[in-house]
């Protein structure tokens, strides 16, 4: 097929004229736009491939006003003669549509249309998407000429789509760099792990194209939203997420990234589709050193195309990135906490080693020297200064003491209330549980002595009391607090009659000093359950 | 120790080797069970009443506590050193000290001897209205009294340890 002389030198220059361009959108649209002026047909499209290949998921038009595209309602899906190219990927040319034996008919408000020209696009080896054009003006079919035409210009298109994408594959890496890169100084600077979280979202929203992001971590029996970005984002943050039945919780479970077509549909919940109507979804597990732990979601609202394998690896990273900020958000704050003790450690020590001692040598020695002293109003003034020197010590010793919580010395909150457990189940027979968040640890480092000491206070009432055989001590996270529970199976009191005796009355100014509130149940027989909830 | 105001206080500082291991010893001083430590710290307190009556001044009048009560307070632990705060109290009528607040310093010398070195301090009885050689004099057998409690101290420690080891073996 030769093409003729005119039409020829207009191909050079559609080639010349899409080569220049790199928006891969306009660049689509001048694709279907040409076409529709080179063949001289009445309307065009230009059908993109949806990912798997069996649909379309982007149909771009020419020669159909807004108007009658919005008439015409969805996208086509592809069947009858559209489907035909979807399928068997080759020059296609029909004198009348309705003739062929293939063709389903158009929707209603669709323009008749007669005669067809399609042909494929190829791009990086694989078929991109379609033209199809229809209606050729002023003759009834379109002409062979017309078919090397379309099929030079599909291959130009073909040529120009790939350069186009490669350009929005560098640029994409070259935002998803700047974002690494934004994300890693905002760490770096020392800004708190939820900014760089909130970053995080907001460039996995934006690079995803999307239209919001979450990011929830784990909060008590279920995960919570820390931050949201997008569209809804203030209804989403601080969302629960149920650990059961929800999309969430399925990748939690299987620590696998999850895409989902249209969540919306989906028997899983998911805060994004009840609160924001979300429709594509893309989820990804958060891996910590040890546990998966927390989910990047991103979503699109419902009708918009669904997502990729191509955007795994984009939101793996983010997600990559927002593990790391987790895991140094603890790390700080542990390193912190640790530093707090041995700074608290190594004053301690100078005072007591140094300073008490030096001071109580000094009021020895005054003391001494008042005892001899033949003046008694010499040695009375010794004396009071012997005073004073004491009233120093005491407050010297006040800070020492108030310094570190001296029953945390073996070591944190969970190692010396898994040994007060282990103790107590030792020297009495009764079975107790402790089971603590350690994510708590950091959080109630201030805390930490008064909670020992109301674990303890708890655990001797319960062994003095109760006749329990089974005991649990437990510290979890709830919303916003954490709750410290002494829970036992023994023979229970009338909590509301009983007297503030057998050391409630110390649990109670003990859960006061930490700013908790302490909550006694007890019914006789039924056990008693002691809880502090702490605000965090 | 807490922080007082009057201007009389008395400081006591007294030490004691005890052949066991720190470590021992401060199990055996924070073991949840301490009431053996009271009867201690009350037949101290007779020792130095009855050196008061025996060579204080004529008519000298018993100030014999029935009772004493030691409470031993949450240790301070670092290194090689556990500091225990104890609160000697005449529970009935007022001994040569009413109340006496001191830290029992716990320093492992060894792997089996410890020292023990007792801080403290108390207001004498009588006060600004005592004379003053009386208090001095007070004073003295505060100290023996000490003296007699931290060698009490490390006799049953001593023993305790010996008796454990025996059952051990």
């Amino acid at each position: 097929m030769a093409l003729s002389g005119s039409r020829a030198a207009r191909l050079l220059d559609t080639g010349l004229a899409l080569a220049a361009e790199l928006s891969l959108p306009a660049l689509l649209q001048r694709i279907v736009d040409l076409a529709v002026d080179l063949t001289e047909a009445r309307y065009g499209a230009l059908g993109v491939l949806s990912v798997d290949g069996s649909d379309l998921s982007d149909f771009i038009t020419s020669g159909l006003s807004a108007e009658q595209r919005a008439a015409i309602g969805e996208l086509p899906h592809g069947l009858g003669i559209l489907g035909v190219l979807i399928r068997e990927p080759a020059v296609l040319r029909i004198r009348e549509i309705a003739e062929d034996a293939r063709a389903t008919g158009f929707p209603p408000n669709h323009p008749p249309m007669h005669s067809f020209l399609g042909s494929p696009i190829r791009a990086h080896g694989r078929v991109f998407g379609n033209i199809y054009l229809t209606d050729k003006k002023r003759a009834l079919e379109f002409t062979e000429d017309d078919e090397a035409a379309v099929l030079v210009l599909a291959t130009q298109a073909g040529v120009a789509i790939a350069n186009a994408q490669l350009y929005a594959e560098l640029q994409q890496r070259e935002r998803w760099l700047d974002s690494v890169r934004e994300v890693t100084t905002t760490l770096l600077s020392g800004d708190t792990a939820r900014t760089a979280l909130q970053l995080i979202a907001q460039h996995a929203r934006e690079l995803g194209n999307a239209d919001m992001a979450t990011i929830s971590v784990p909060d008590g029996q279920g995960l919570r939203i820390i931050v949201a970005d997008g569209a809804g984002a203030h209804d989403l943050l601080d969302v629960e997420v149920p650990l059961a039945g929800s999309l969430s919780a399925e990748v939690i479970r299987t620590e696998r990234t999850m895409i989902v077509t249209d969540a919306s549909h989906s028997t899983l919940t998911q805060p994004m589709v009840s609160v924001a109507g979300v429709g594509p979804m893309i989820l990804v597990p958060l891996a910590l050193r040890t546990s998966t732990a927390g989910v990047l979601a991103v979503g699109r609202v419902a009708g918009r195309p669904a997502f990729g394998s191509a955007d795994t690896p984009l939101l793996e990273s983010f997600a990559d990135q927002a593990s790391v900020a987790l895991e140094y958000a603890r790390a700080v704050s542990e390193i912190s906490r640790l530093g707090m003790i041995e700074d608290r450690e190594r004053i301690a020590r100078d005072l007591h080693d140094g300073v008490i001692q030096s001071l109580f040598a000094v009021g020895i020695g005054l003391q001494g020297t008042a005892a001899v002293v033949g003046d008694p109003r010499l040695a009375d003034r010794i004396q009071q200064f012997v005073s004073e020197i004491d009233r120093v010590i005491g407050d010297v010793r006040s800070y020492i003491f108030g310094l570190r919580p001296s029953v945390l010395t073996a070591g944190n909150l969970t190692n010396t209330l898994e040994q007060l457990g282990h103790e107590v189940e030792e020297r009495t027979g009764v079975t107790v549980i402790v089971e603590i968040d350690v994510s708590l640890e950091a959080a109630l480092a201030n805390a930490s002595a008064q909670i020992v000491h109301i674990v303890r206070e708890a655990l001797s009432n319960m062994e003095r009391h109760s006749g329990a055989t089974t005991c649990r001590v437990s510290i979890l996270r709830d919303a916003a607090s954490a709750v410290i529970q002494i829970d036992d199976d023994g023979r229970g009191f009338d909590a509301d009659s009983a007297p503030r005796g057998m050391g409630m009355g110390n649990l109670v100014e003990r859960a006061e000093a930490i700013g908790g509130q302490l909550e006694i149940e007890s019914k006789p027989g039924s056990g008693t359950t002691i809880t502090v909830t702490v605000p965090l | 120790m807490r922080a007082r105001h009057a201007m009389n206080t008395m400081l006591l500082h007294d030490f004691a080797y005890v052949p066991v291991s720190a470590e021992r010893v401060c199990d055996r001083l924070m073991s949840e069970d301490r009431e053996w430590l009271a009867p201690l710290a009350a037949a101290a307190m007779r020792e130095g009443e009855a050196l008061r009556l025996r060579i204080g001044p004529l008519g000298a009048v018993p100030l014999l506590a029935k009772t004493v009560s030691l409470e031993v307070g949450e240790p301070l632990k670092r290194d090689e050193v556990t500091v225990v705060p104890l609160t000697w109290k005449a529970t009935t009528t007022p001994g040569l000290f009413p109340v006496m607040s001191a830290d029992l310093e716990v320093v492992a010398l060894d792997a089996e001897l410890t020292q023990l070195t007792l801080r403290g301090r108390y207001e004498p009885p009588l006060g600004a209205v005592g004379r003053r050689l009386d208090r001095l004099l007070m004073h003295r057998i505060a100290e023996a009294s000490v003296r007699s409690f931290l060698g009490r101290l490390v006799a049953t420690l001593s023993a305790t340890e010996t008796v454990e080891l025996a059952t051990v073996r």
